[in-house]
């Protein structure tokens, strides 16, 4: 399933953009990414790399998937 | 406010005929792999001397460039904006953030061609220059986004 964002208030949202837009310090990123995989969340993000694939089997259908999921978000304000 | 009529196709399309040395990157070249993650914006790294032809291709999508093509070679990126945004790089190399310099023209001899509309292709860096493209920003999610990328070179 394409994920569904959380309803969030305006200022929840810009908060949390301004958040995702800070640069990580070297060691912190290379921390993030080099931690290690849960068995769990192997599984799940294999199986959800497989049902998208399978579902929207081309890349332009994916896009399209997408895209029509983020016309059901709310606009950014 | 209202979702824009935009066709998408048809954007890839303008893209793609205008011949100019154009790479998805961002999160739309993840979802082009076959990563169902969300995001608002198209990201292109275009050659250095395509911008003015990049924005002929997007004028009749009333796409607006917030700089001259000039002005976004000196800066090294700009956007094209209405309803849609797209982040254009626009600069021959970019390094990461931990100093390793990546050029434009060696990451286009790597591109991949990826068909993204009927009988419309776009290209994308390779996985592992994709890779390399998150390490411009460093932010939380480039490293989420690298760790999939990862996980997805392994895929069959």
């Amino acid at each position: 399933m394409i994920p569904k964002a959380p309803h969030l208030t305006l200022a929840q949202r810009a908060e949390l953009a301004a958040e995702e837009e800070r640069p990580l310090s070297p060691a912190a990123f290379e921390a993030r990414v080099r931690a290690p995989w849960t068995a769990q969340e192997r599984e799940d993000f294999d199986a959800l790399v497989a049902w998208f694939r399978r579902r929207y089997p081309t890349a332009g259908e994916r896009l399209a998937a997408i895209r029509r999921r983020m016309q059901q978000l709310p606009r950014r304000g | 406010m209202q979702a824009s009529a935009f066709d998408e196709p048809a954007f890839f399309r303008a893209i793609a005929a205008s011949e100019v040395r154009a790479l998805l990157i961002g999160r739309r070249a993840l979802v082009a792999l076959g990563m169902p993650v969300l995001t608002a914006d198209y990201d292109f790294w275009i050659a250095a001397d395509d911008a003015a032809r990049f924005n002929a291709a997007l004028a009749p999508f009333d796409m607006v460039p917030t700089r001259s093509p000039d002005e976004a070679r000196r800066v090294g990126r700009y956007a094209l904006e209405n309803d849609e945004h797209v982040d254009v790089l626009v600069a021959s190399a970019v390094s990461t953030h931990d100093g390793l310099r990546v050029a434009f023209d060696e990451v286009w001899t790597r591109r991949a061609q990826v068909e993204v509309a009927a009988g419309v292709t776009i290209a994308m860096p390779s996985i592992d220059d994709l890779i390399l493209t998150k390490r411009f920003a460093a932010r939380p999610r480039d490293a989420d986004d690298i760790r999939w990328l990862e996980r997805l070179k392994g895929a069959p």
